[in-house]
């Protein structure tokens, strides 16, 4: 078993704890074991700290990230907002200049940070360490004929400089995850298109939620899957607002996909809080029979 | 003023340089100190030392006075070295006894807020420029024989113009190609920008010309496997691959290429059409023969039965050739950008995305009557694929896109006028002749050009058309269209093949990845390498008639090294005292060029070889190694004085600043009027590499705080491996430091480029802010820090 | 692009409001920009919102326009934070990166959208984004996931000071 620091974020234990349920359940089934990180706080996250103080952000970054090099482990992400925030502080951090500025801030708490750590989200992790045949072996309730639109989001990919995931634009790690679960992958006209949540008017995410949506609809997928909880958010609750707001109906439900990889493995559907979802994805009760 | 006899007797001429240094430094006070010093038997001043006036004033000096070693106090040598040197000469001097101190880049224009420490300092530079130019030798300018034989290396236009301008004027051309035909990227185009000439229908001639000439030996689909030796005497081996078609009997009436099973696509029409194993490599190829491609052969035979001529044989084998020549122009010109690279604008994905070659090749095609695809009616042009562009380490402008994609619009127009052709730029760059004409002119016809870089191109179809995504950043309108077909503009960069060759003949590259000039003004078309020139696309982008024009002046500059049968050849060059050379070959693994050999057990320099950097000096445990011009008691001696009247509580520290990228970039920091601390001394030489540990401990002995090596960085570097020769002798100095509990950060190595003012200012004055908070080095460790030096520094070898 | 604040046709570049900016971490990054739009033709904010252009945000900050950038009702907070500008600027400017750094600048001045200041007030009280509850572990605990234990917010709180030298105190 190759072991990793786990940094949970703020939402996913919080909001939704059945993804961290499903994580916990289905990564070692993969080979990979989950150490949890104590004192760890809010990454912080790049959208709203960063915005107030870049410098401060980098600073409780690098605490965060000093914890994981106490125990000599890499750090794995379970949001794309996480990594971003973990991996760019890494790749400014290269910066032999910022980053004894930062660590003149840290030696006040008597922690140092290193720049000894690599940080990845689960899902290029389960890429690289387990590799997608390893995902297919651990299925026991493959999803055939589940047609699942893909959102990447932005901050999983890009900056691609910085993430060094995959092509961002014409990424292939989660299309690959998906038919690895035996389900079909379907890339949508408007698959790049963003979640919209750090956009601070209404008008810009609300369209362009609309857009995506209706390409999903179009390509008649049964759910849209995703691994970050910020883009579950937005298009859980936020689907409702633009059904009301444009008076159309979608009923795409979002689906994290560590929920639907667990799934697969054979976790039963009620255990995974798909119920709490406003879009339910009952369309995957289906291969329970099965 | 001392006066004395047998000593060398100089003088000493301080410039005002019209004011520029006067007026700051006090010139009366740093003549008068100069006057007094040692072997000094007069010192002078004058308003421009360089003028005639100036220059008879040391003629004079020297008829009248018996003056026989010179110190101009004045400007850089970069700039009015070569002057002075010719002033002695004319007196019938040794033009290496004269010595500038740099007074004006180093003194009045960076430490003009402080005339009494520039005029301080000036008397220091004087001090040292006497101490190191009294024992200055009497070297003569130095000539070898040289013969009349030039390797081209590249058949391409520039390769092409080279060999015969060369063969022209009577020399004997080795013109060496690696492709089966001469031509180059030239003969794959439609036409020329601005002209629209037919570009087949102006080189073939050219082409033709090129085994008509008697002088020029032609060697097609030849490689070269080696280069070694020097100007004067390039001993070259390279191999002929093999044909398998007899060049004396094949007519190329292309019979074998019927019966040929194999299809593969042709470079040539950049894949656009196919051809088999054994071909001809296009319809002007000049030799016009055809060859088979070994690798795709299947030796069927068919093609044997099928000759005729009787011309095929299957067994022919590869040959290898020796030749030797005086010089050499490389001529291997460019690639074009790969643009699948740049994922954004789907090449190699999406069918209808081509590059701007294969619409030259389209475009040809379709003239010719033989249409490989029809573009469309709606085309367009994506400026910038691979120039200009920081995230593929691109950053210079490729500066030919602009125009090709205006003239194939032109063409595509011409041709259609039904056509939307659009251009979508980043900076239209018209700049050459009637070139902004041809702009407009292509404006008139209909072909729009809007300024905005393309985001990126979609197709939902990997066949279909293309959707690009663009701002108009001149109306902020923001276009998605779709287009029949989408044009890259690709940049050009070096080519792959180049490689090989800059590493044999150790040819250093610029920033932006090609072959470097060894000046960017005045020698554009040399190289690092004497007697190594370049020619066209291998030193950076150019169009066509740059690119010619730039051939004709490197065959011009060949030609002016070999015409005269001798050429002069700079004294500064490593020597071997004989008498105090053991034999121990240290120096000779030393030599980064293989200069040194051993003969009858002493160390002997071969000076065409040898590029003087002074690095092997550092390798001799017996001091028997030395350098012309920057002989170890000089060096010791301009160190001391340049240290001598440092009083207590001073600080000062020695930049030893190589004469190719420090020294200059100094001079640009003083140009630029920009201070450093007065507390640095600039000690001119040849490389960084050329300050042996010994020296650097001698100097801090003699009192110096600190020491900092400036060096060209290696890329950059006429000296290859100096960098890593410097860092092996910090090493050894940095152990003596560590040992005798000197810190070590008194020595600072910096590699620069000529650019790096910034860099230059921070580190002299870091460093001077460093010594004074260390303070001085004790006089017990002063002491310390060279007894014994041979045996720190080469243990115990020398006892031995 | 003339400021529409002023009539003439002179461009007073506000060279105050661009030091600052480049005091902020990568907040000098616009200075390389040539103008060339390849950030704008996939920027999903311009789709949705022709008064948001990245290009023309980089131009404002050459010319030191900052009242038009930063202040209460800002066009920077239609940022979506796709980083799609940062994929294709060719000169390695960062748009993202220059706009965060005027949002601290805004963010020096007290000014922020409610939702954001929200956000942040959270998290600089709590150490995350999500405040902590009894109803939350006893979730978490259902699914038999460990309990969240609260933030060190003494440390946390530590880092926010600025150093010495960085000039703010």
């Amino acid at each position: 078993m190759k072991r990793f620091a786990f940094f949970p974020g703020c939402l996913i234990p919080t909001m939704h704890p059945s993804m961290e349920y499903a994580i916990r359940q289905s990564l070692p089934r993969l080979g990979i074991e989950i150490v949890d990180l104590d004192g760890a706080s809010c990454c912080p996250d790049p959208i709203y700290f960063k915005s107030k103080d870049k410098l401060s952000w980098l600073a409780v970054a690098a605490r965060n990230l000093s914890l994981a090099e106490d125990l000599g482990l890499d750090v794995i992400t379970n949001c794309s907002g996480c990594t971003a925030t973990l991996s760019e502080t890494v790749h400014l951090l290269q910066d032999e200049e910022l980053r004894k500025k930062i660590n003149r801030r840290l030696a006040r708490i008597g922690r140092k940070y290193k720049g000894k750590t690599r940080v990845r989200h689960i899902a290029t992790l389960v890429r690289d360490e387990a590799g997608y045949d390893a995902i297919s072996e651990s299925v026991v309730r493959p999803l055939e004929g589940l047609k699942v639109a893909i959102h990447y989001g932005c901050h999983l990919l890009k900056p691609s400089s910085i993430m060094q995931v995959d092509n961002p634009d014409d990424p292939e790690v989660l299309e690959r995850m998906v038919t690895a679960l035996g389900a079909t992958p379907v890339r949508h006209r408007n698959w790049y298109l963003c979640c919209g949540k750090a956009c601070q008017t209404e008008e810009i995410p609300a369209n362009m939620m609309h857009d995506l949506l209706r390409t999903v609809d179009a390509e008649n997928a049964e759910i849209l899957g995703m691994i970050c909880p910020t883009c579950f958010s937005q298009f859980d609750y936020g689907q409702m607002k633009i059904s009301k707001m444009f008076e159309e109906s979608f009923g795409v439900p979002p689906v994290y996909y560590f929920q639907l990889l667990a799934y697969a493995q054979g976790e039963p559907y009620d255990k995974l809080g798909f119920d709490r979802q406003r879009f339910k994805p009952e369309c995957l009760k289906r291969f329970e029979e099965s | 003023m001392a006066d004395d006899n047998n000593g060398p007797r100089i003088g000493v001429y301080v410039c005002h340089c019209g004011g520029n240094i006067s007026e700051v430094v006090d010139v009366d006070q740093v003549r008068d100190f100069a006057g007094e010093l040692d072997n000094v038997v007069l010192s002078k001043d004058n308003t421009h030392m360089c003028s005639d006036i100036g220059q008879q004033l040391i003629l004079d000096d020297i008829k009248e006075h018996n003056i026989d070693k010179v110190i101009v106090a004045a400007c850089s040598p970069q700039f009015q070295g070569e002057t002075f040197m010719d002033v002695l000469e004319k007196a019938g001097l040794s033009p290496y006894v004269v010595r500038m101190a740099n007074l004006r880049e180093q003194c009045a224009w960076p430490h003009f807020n402080h005339p009494d420490l520039a005029t301080q300092k000036a008397k220091v530079l004087v001090n040292g420029a006497v101490a190191n130019v009294r024992n200055s030798e009497a070297l003569e300018r130095q000539s070898m024989t040289i013969g009349k034989k030039v390797l081209v290396i590249g058949g391409g236009i520039a390769g092409i113009q080279a060999s015969l301008d060369l063969g022209d004027a009577g020399f004997e051309v080795y013109l060496v190609e690696k492709d089966p035909s001469i031509g180059g990227h030239m003969a794959q185009l439609s036409r020329t920008f601005p002209t629209e000439d037919c570009s087949a229908c102006i080189l073939s001639p050219k082409m033709a010309d090129v085994p008509a000439n008697e002088n020029i030996n032609l060697l097609t689909y030849t490689e070269i496997d080696d280069i070694e030796g020097y100007i004067g005497n390039f001993k070259v081996t390279a191999t002929k691959k093999a044909r398998y078609v007899d060049m004396d009997k094949c007519v190329a009436c292309g019979d074998c290429e019927k019966v040929c099973p194999i299809s593969v696509p042709d470079e040539f029409q950049e894949g656009l059409r196919n051809h088999p194993a054994i071909y001809a490599p296009f319809d002007f190829a000049v030799p016009h023969r055809n060859l088979i491609d070994d690798t795709l052969c299947v030796r069927c035979g068919n093609c044997v039965d099928a000759c005729k001529e009787d011309a095929i044989n299957l067994d022919d084998e590869p040959e290898q050739i020796e030749f030797t020549v005086d010089t050499i122009i490389v001529a291997t010109g460019y690639d074009v950008f790969d643009p699948s690279e740049k994922k954004v604008y789907g090449y190699g994905k999406y069918k209808n995305v081509i590059t701007a070659m294969e619409m030259e090749r389209m475009i040809v095609a379709g003239a010719e009557g033989n249409p490989i695809r029809n573009p469309g009616k709606k085309i367009a042009f994506v400026q910038c694929v691979g120039s200009r562009d920081e995230q593929i380490g691109r950053e210079y402008c490729s500066r030919v896109c602009c125009m090709y994609a205006t003239k194939m619009a032109s063409l595509l127009k011409h041709s259609g006028p039904h056509r939307d052709v659009y251009i979508f730029y980043t900076d239209l760059r018209a700049f050459g002749k009637g070139f902004e004409e041809y702009y407009k002119r292509a404006q008139n016809m209909g072909v729009k050009f809007i300024r905005g870089r393309v985001a990126e191109a979609l197709a939902d179809d990997p066949e279909g058309r293309v959707t690009l995504k663009v701002e108009d950043t001149l109306t902020r309108r923001i276009i998605e269209s779709d287009f029949d077909t989408v044009v890259l503009s690709t940049g050009i960069g070096l080519s792959k093949s180049t490689d090989k060759v800059a590493d044999m003949l150790r040819l250093a590259k610029s920033e932006d990845g090609f072959l470097k000039e060894a000046h960017p003004k005045f020698k554009p078309v040399d190289t690092n390498i004497e007697g190594v020139f370049l020619a066209g696309t291998v030193q950076g982008p150019k169009d066509i008639p740059d690119t010619v024009a730039q051939a004709s002046a490197a065959s011009s500059r060949a030609i002016r090294l070999m015409n005269r049968g001798e050429y002069p050849i700079e004294p500064i060059v490593a020597f071997a005292h004989e008498e105090m050379c053991d034999g121990c070959e240290l120096c000779v693994a030393a030599c980064p060029l293989n200069a040194i050999s051993m003969a009858e057990g002493k160390a002997e320099v071969n000076d065409a070889l040898c590029l003087g950097c002074g690095s092997c000096l550092s390798s001799c445990p017996t001091d028997a190694l030395d350098l012309h011009m920057y002989t170890n008691t000089q060096m010791l001696d301009e160190v001391t004085n340049a240290l001598k009247d440092k009083k207590e509580g001073e600080t000062r520290i020695l930049v030893f600043a190589d004469d190719t990228c420090t020294y200059r970039l100094a001079d640009s920091v003083g140009t630029a009027k920009m201070s450093y601390a007065t507390d640095s001394v600039i000690i001119r030489v040849p490389s960084g590499s050329r300050v042996t540990p010994k020296l650097m401990l001698q100097s801090l002995a003699l009192g110096a705080d600190g020491i900092f090596i400036g060096e060209c960085e290696d890329r950059t570097s006429p000296f290859p491996h100096s960098g890593e020769a410097i860092r092996e002798n910090f090493d050894a100095v940095t152990r003596i430091l560590e040992e005798e509990g000197v810190s070590p950060e008194r020595i600072r190595f910096v590699s620069f480029v000529t650019v790096m003012l910034g860099g230059f200012v921070n580190n002299v004055d870091s460093l001077v802010r460093l010594a004074k908070d260390l303070g001085p080095i004790p006089e017990d460790k002063r002491e310390a820090l060279v007894k014994d030096l041979n045996a720190k520094l080469f243990g115990v070898r020398t006892q031995a | 692009m003339p400021s529409e604040k002023d009539n003439d046709d002179v461009v007073r570049v506000d060279f105050a409001f661009r030091r600052e900016l480049a005091e902020k971490v990568e907040g000098n990054l616009a200075s390389f920009c040539y103008q060339c739009g390849a950030c704008v033709g996939d920027c999903p904010a311009t789709t949705y919102s022709s008064e948001f252009n990245p290009r023309e945000i980089m131009l404002k900050v050459l010319y030191g326009l900052g009242d038009e950038l930063i202040g209460g009702d800002s066009i920077l907070w239609q940022c979506v934070n796709c980083y799609n500008c940062h994929e294709r600027c060719p000169q390695e400017v960062k748009p993202v990166e220059v706009i965060i750094s005027l949002k601290n600048m805004m963010a020096d001045r007290g000014i922020y959208p409610p939702a954001v200041k929200k956000i942040i007030h959270t998290f600089e009280t709590t150490g995350r984004t999500v405040p902590l509850s009894d109803a939350i572990n006893r979730k978490r605990e259902k699914l038999g996931l460990p309990p969240l234990e609260p933030v060190p917010m003494d440390e946390i709180e530590k880092l926010f000071e600025p150093l010495e030298e960085e000039g703010e105190e």
